[in-house]
């Protein structure tokens, strides 16, 4: 009798385990990302955009800045894997500490932000970050979430006070708390191929925390943002392989950012 | 001789025990409904409606005891769901395709269990036995099992007097 209690419990795990298998590797519910612009579309759209960013935003002209930021940004496309986007980084005269993904693999960095940033480490962790944003095309679904397909194909078909209105949206660079983590997870992956400890990412949110303060951590939930120090223990917590071994940045980062 | 003692026909059921052993798995789905959050609930109402009942018989016994059993396995998938559920809420972490497919193994599982459980009490409310896999011989064994005694006669003991 027990020979066949074994048997039966046998038989059960397996389909259990089975059907958790194969449910786990078909995804039955896409995230809402699916219903999507296509590439081709997305690149029309950025085309619109990236004429009214540069209407807004100066572009900084210091060429040690930016020869350092092509060396971060070539460290990391180095490392990703095969993308659809061709990505351009833009870095903008501004104060704010921002930086901001728009579509087709535009990333804004402002001078702000590199300024802010105290190794190039930590502007590599911003940067991979904001490309986990486009990977995952976070910015383009949540376009056409809030405007809806119609205002983009209008905007594609060249109305530009509509592009207009895109602008602050992106700006504000909100995303639900699943995207920001989505976001920060593949910015960990990367920088782990790119030789870049995350922990960048923990000592520049740190920061952030100490001189420009951080909203009560107990508004988190209410948030839309994970909280700074949730993604500063996300960034630690994150598990390297035994042998990485981290290959800083030969960049004279003092200097690189003296011009700012 | 038989391991397993002679198991009770439909005919020699009475109505009452036909209908507690029914109740053992209605109480499942009555609380359900209200432990869907915490799954635990359920199972504290059918251990509290076995104990209540356990002395009713062999047939209520037997699927008193199906129905608690099956339902530890169905309340820990469902506990392990809501606590994952609820850690990848709290942590902000990505929703997993690991998760999506527990949720609908969970789902399946559920669905096939309240199956189980209305033909299970439909058939105890005929009188009838209704084997659960594994749980259905779990429990049978455990009710009609023949326990040898270990008293040793040693006469009556109420004796007239001397």
């Amino acid at each position: 009798m027990m020979q066949k209690v074994w048997k039966e419990a046998a038989i059960l795990l397996v389909i259990a385990g089975g059907i958790w298998y194969f449910f786990a590797q078909v995804d039955i519910f896409p995230d809402e990302d699916a219903l999507q612009i296509s590439i081709e579309h997305e690149e029309v759209l950025a085309e619109k955009l990236n004429e009214v960013f540069e209407r807004t935003f100066e572009p900084v002209e210091d060429s040690t800045a930016l020869q350092a930021l092509d060396v971060v940004v070539d460290r990391l496309m180095a490392n990703m894997e095969p993308t659809d986007y061709n990505y351009h980084i833009h870095l903008v005269e501004n104060t704010d500490v921002n930086a901001f993904a728009t579509l087709g693999g535009n990333i804004y960095v402002f001078s702000g932000l590199m300024k802010f940033a105290e190794t190039p480490e930590e502007l590599a962790a911003v940067l991979a970050h904001e490309i986990g944003h486009c990977e995952e095309r976070h910015v383009v679904n949540k376009m056409a979430t809030e405007l809806g397909m119609t205002i983009l194909l209008s905007i594609m078909g060249g109305d530009a006070s509509l592009a207009q209105e895109l602008y602050g949206s992106i700006v504000a660079n909100v995303f639900s708390r699943n995207q920001e983590a989505e976001a920060d997870q593949f910015s960990f992956d990367l920088m782990e191929r790119s030789g870049l400890s995350p922990t960048a990412m923990a000592t520049f949110f740190r920061r952030i925390n100490r001189e420009l303060g951080s909203p009560d951590e107990k508004l988190e939930f209410l948030m839309t943002h994970p909280h700074n120090n949730s993604r500063i223990r996300a960034a630690i917590e994150f598990e390297l392989p035994d042998d990485f071994e981290a290959r800083s940045f030969d960049i004279d980062w003092e200097r690189a950012v003296e011009g700012l | 001789m038989s391991e397993y003692q002679l198991i009770p026909q439909p005919e020699e059921i009475p109505i009452r025990e036909r209908e507690d052993a029914m109740g053992s798995y209605m109480m499942m789905f009555a609380a359900v409904g209200a432990g869907l959050p915490f799954p635990f609930l359920n199972l504290v109402a059918s251990l509290i409606y076995y104990y209540i009942n356990k002395a009713k018989g062999q047939f209520v016994k037997f699927h008193l005891v199906q129905s608690l059993l099956s339902q530890i396995p169905v309340t820990l998938i469902n506990s392990v769901a809501v606590v994952w559920g609820v850690s990848l809420f709290i942590s902000s972490t990505p929703v997993s395709s690991a998760f999506k497919g527990y949720l609908v193994m969970a789902l399946i599982l559920n669905i096939a269990y309240f199956i189980f459980s209305i033909v299970a009490a439909i058939r105890a409310r005929r009188g009838e036995f209704y084997y659960f896999p594994v749980f259905g011989r779990i429990a049978f064994h455990q009710v009609f099992k023949e326990v040898e005694s270990e008293d040793v006669y040693v006469g009556p003991i109420n004796q007239p007097p001397a």
